[in-house]
């Protein structure tokens, strides 16, 4: 067996602005990162815009990278023949962060667990139902509570639900969520990442999860990579980065967690959010330039190399040493 | 402002949905106030009656809603439009981002608004500079104006959208989760904005979310709605470290915090059908606490402190 | 009775009185035509240039022909002419519109490029020609094929905005991840959403076929033999009917011809809504 499922090597993507969109920005600006087979939920955390939902299509195989290679089980994701790219739509299944768009509005929604049931499994009838009952109760659901409704008799937490059954169906070792509790309440979301940690403790299921809050990240976290504007900034265990934040944009991102106790602080240090964001996608250099209080003429002329800071613990900043 | 005794809801097919029920409660002036809950628990209906904006199938059965000397419940529409809204009160509906026209720049919005509210007569250069002062003042780069919505980012559109709906300084303004969709950096620029429009313009916020800890930085008071119902009011500090009512308790628990790895259990349950509520007390099914009185009769409003008031049988004294 | 047909239209949601005359028309080619006694494109069966009367009731053709049976006959053959027409197009419709909407990059532009030149053809001025040219190899079937060919662009177009919005939706990746094969996806989550458009088109069609096949058979531009609508008012003209008083001739068809046309659409109307209230 590979040692990662899912690597990436120097991964760029590249998108068109200005106008007839000739000028290009890199959303993806050369990433490289392996998802091992241990399962574990890996955290891509960065804000909106930072490129976490692009890296999730590249990997998900719903686009191709200009630069770099994506490996599925060590093969090139984009030259696979038919048997191995079936086993690559088996073994990897998305949630979408939206559940809504996740579901035909016409269809009742018994009728897509059935039918991936169908199209994985070799069974007779009694034996999909069974596998579609249990993965519906594995995510707090029964049969009977779906049968029969079109996705707007459900609410956003339930219908998330639904969207994680089926795609537990195929029994996948990586199951890549895409900002899955953002859009349900607040209260909410702990119920649906408890599904998540029990999927990976009792199942072994891979979660690479993607999100803004890292509140939610490190609840079930165990890995995570911070990105900013197409780069990873900062990557290591999430106990350690999140206790010992490194780079400042961690910092940044760990302090804007809204809680009462930071009423004081939030009213005297505020921040600066001037830049559009395009500028800041075009830095040649480190690309927190524009943000970082301790910006340097360096930082802005060249790109910081990764430095392991500390065992396991990687930071993209001059701060921490590294030579041109 | 005040809210007395306001019930109302809208008039469906299936029946009558009391989205509000026995709202009562009243907002400083200056002051940031809160009102946290889930979805469905009938805080946009609330707001929308806030505002006045009482359109069928939406109808207020009683109560009246009065700012200053203002009455907004009951009144005229047409008359609401022309005199009150944007100038006394303003109100940011849910994903106020989309609010702008695709095909027309940021500034066009500030002119066309500014216009239809008595500046027909200024000159454009004159309103160029008033709404470049506006939003300078606000912390926003004076280059959004002359972007097209699609240019800019989700946190800058809804900023954008911030300022326009003071752009003539209302007294009240209305933020009706102002910061869902946007990542918590964003959020943290769009609360200090509101904080800045409290101390720079003396104006009035009300700020209604699911996410309490987001209400926790930056409102002075606060109400936790549930199920069509205010159950508990009070000052931030009491609430955050003295949460009386069941659900606030549960509201607070229940969001993933920093720091925080042991198994957070959640609200089990839904939030109940607004159409058919259950009887007694609307939390009943879903409280750790219920008792047999909680089930039969409706609790009333206990008010422990001047302006701490909690709507449940556990604090009732017998 | 006018407010019984409006209760009826409230209850049932479509309108009946078009529908109904669409049936008797429908009834009247191709069950009536059957009953000929005669062949009704033969010619001196019956007294020439008799106008309307019992015998006769839409009078007599000055070629010998009974008005009553040859409308009928002539009708359902511009029927069938148009059925055909409208299926062979649907079907390419929707096939270059799934694929059009579905696929990306060079092949999606090149699909793209295809049905809008097909659009901008103008349909009458080249079937005119084509038709002058192939003149003495014209039958009906023939006929169908090269109008069929006109008809398929613009449903198709429509069809390719669909499927290209749907194509990003997230039931579409998902639908790739749970296993569906690229048909079992068309067939599954787009086709209800092209369904209305489909059924509106496919009447549209028709009609829009109908009235091609008429105008080209006024101009003599058609099989000689088989009679339709158009032909028998070809007829009509060539022997200068109305100037000669012979007015039932042209009249009868050209009723005809516009009752259906309009009923049929008034019907696609109400067809379109109840495709779009279905689901």
């Amino acid at each position: 067996m590979y040692e990662f499922i899912i690597e990436l090597k120097n991964v760029s993507k590249y998108y068109g602005y200005g106008l007839l969109g000739i000028s290009r920005f890199a959303a993806v600006d050369d990433v490289s990162l392996g998802i091992s087979n241990k399962p574990l939920i890996n955290v891509i955390a960065g804000e909106s815009g930072c490129g976490k939902t692009t890296l999730a299509r590249i990997i998900l195989r719903m686009v191709k990278p200009d630069k770099g290679q994506v490996l599925f089980n060590g093969k090139d994701l984009w030259r696979l023949n038919r048997k191995d790219l079936d086993e690559f739509y088996k073994s990897v299944q998305p949630i979408f962060q939206d559940p809504y768009d996740s579901f035909n509005p016409y269809e009742k929604l018994e009728i897509p667990l059935l039918k991936t049931a169908k199209k994985f499994l070799n069974g007779n009838d009694k034996e999909i139902i069974a596998v579609v009952e249990k993965v519906l109760e594995i995510v707090g659901l029964s049969f009977d509570m779906i049968k029969g409704k079109r996705k707007d008799e459900l609410s956003g937490g339930q219908l998330q639900r639904v969207a994680i059954a089926r795609a537990l169906i195929p029994s996948p070792k990586l199951l890549v969520a895409d900002e899955p509790v953002s859009m349900l309440d607040a209260t909410l979301r702990a119920n649906i990442l408890n599904i998540f940690k029990e999927l990976k403790d009792r199942r072994d299921i891979n979660i690479l999860y993607i999100t803004h809050d890292l509140a939610t990240a490190y609840y079930i976290g165990d890995y995570i990579y911070i990105m900013f504007r197409g780069t990873i900034v900062e990557h290591g265990h999430i106990e350690k980065v999140l206790s010992e934040p490194l780079h400042p944009y961690t910092r940044t991102l760990i302090d804007a967690l809204p809680s009462y106790e930071k009423r004081e602080r939030f009213a005297k240090e505020p921040i600066e959010l001037k830049e559009t964001e395009l500028k800041e996608f075009l830095l040649r250099g480190c690309k927190y330039y524009y943000r970082c209080p301790y910006a340097t003429k360096k930082c802005f002329e060249e790109k910081p190399p990764y430095i392991e800071a500390s065992p396991n613990h990687y930071v993209m900043c001059w701060r921490y040493g590294g030579s041109s | 402002m005040k809210v007395n005794n306001v019930t109302g809801g809208y008039y469906t097919q299936k029946g009558f949905v009391n989205a509000v029920n026995n709202a009562w409660f009243e907002i400083l002036q200056g002051e940031i106030f809160g009102i946290a809950g889930e979805s469905g628990c009938g805080k946009t209906t609330l707001m929308k009656i806030i505002y006045g904006y009482v359109a069928p199938p939406l109808k207020v059965i009683k109560g009246t809603v009065v700012l200053e000397d203002e009455q907004i419940v009951p009144s005229n529409i047409t008359l609401l439009q022309k005199n009150v809204w944007w100038r006394k009160i303003s109100w940011i509906p849910q994903a106020a981002q989309n609010i702008f026209n695709p095909l027309k720049k940021i500034f066009d919005h500030f002119e066309e608004t500014l216009k239809s509210h008595g500046y027909g007569d200024t000159p454009k250069a004159e309103l160029r500079e008033l709404v470049e002062k506006h939003i300078v003042r606000l912390g926003l780069p004076k280059e959004a104006l002359d972007s097209y919505p699609h240019q800019l980012s989700g946190g800058m559109k809804q900023r954008v959208a911030i300022a326009l709906a003071t752009i003539l300084k209302p007294t009240v303004l209305l933020a009706d989760e102002p910061t869902s969709a946007l990542d918590v950096v964003v959020q943290r620029a769009i609360l200090q904005l509101l904080k800045r429009m409290q101390k720079d313009f003396g104006m009035t916020i009300i700020l209604v979310s699911h996410d309490i800890h987001m209400l926790g930085v930056v409102v002075d008071r606060m109400a936790i709605m549930y199920a069509g119902e205010i159950v508990e009011i009070g000052d931030v500090k009491s609430i955050f470290e003295e949460p009386l009512h069941p659900y606030t308790r549960a509201l607070i628990e229940s969001v993933p915090q920093l720091g925080v790895k042991k198994v957070i259990k959640g609200l089990a349950g839904q939030p109940p059908d607004l159409l058919s509520p259950p009887p007694g007390c609307r939390f009943h099914p879903r409280c750790p606490f219920a008792m047999d009185v909680c089930r039969r009769e409706e609790p009333p409003y206990i008010e422990l402190t001047p302006g701490r008031r909690v709507k449940c049988w556990l604090f009732a004294k017998r | 009775m006018g407010l019984q047909v409006s209760n009826m239209r409230l209850r049932l949601g479509v309108n009946p009185i078009p529908i109904a005359i669409v049936v008797i028309i429908i009834l009247y080619s191709f069950v009536v035509s059957l009953f000929a006694p005669y062949d009704p494109s033969a010619w001196n069966m019956v007294p020439r240039d008799q106008p309307p009367s019992l015998k006769y009731p839409f009078g007599t053709t000055s070629l010998g022909q009974d008005l009553f049976w040859l409308c009928s006959y002539a009708l359902r053959n511009s029927i069938i002419m148009s059925l055909l027409v409208s299926s062979i197009g649907i079907l390419i419709a929707i096939m270059m519109g799934v694929i059009a909407g579905y696929v990306r990059g060079r092949f999606s532009s090149v699909m793209t490029f295809i049905i809008d030149s097909f659009c901008a053809l103008p349909a009458l001025p080249i079937l005119v020609l084509l038709f002058m040219m192939m003149r003495e190899y014209l039958s009906p079937l023939t006929m169908a094929l090269w109008i069929s060919i006109f008809s398929w662009s613009w449903p198709a177009r429509n069809i390719r905005s669909i499927i290209l919005g749907l194509r990003e939706r997230g039931f579409t990746y998902i639908a790739k991840f749970s296993g569906y094969a690229i048909f079992d996806l068309i067939r599954y989550h787009y086709l209800p959403y092209i369904y209305g458009l489909v059924v509106t088109n496919f009447l549209g069609i028709m009609l829009w076929a109908i009235g091609i096949e008429t105008t080209l058979a006024v101009f003599g531009l058609i099989s000689l033999t088989t009679p339709t609508l158009g032909l028998t008012i070809f007829w009509a003209m060539n022997y200068q009917a109305i100037a000669r008083g012979i007015w039932w001739w042209i009249f009868f068809p050209s009723a005809l011809l516009i009752l259906f046309i309009a009923s049929a659409y008034f019907v696609s109307l109400d067809l379109y809504r109840r495709a779009y209230l279905r689901f």
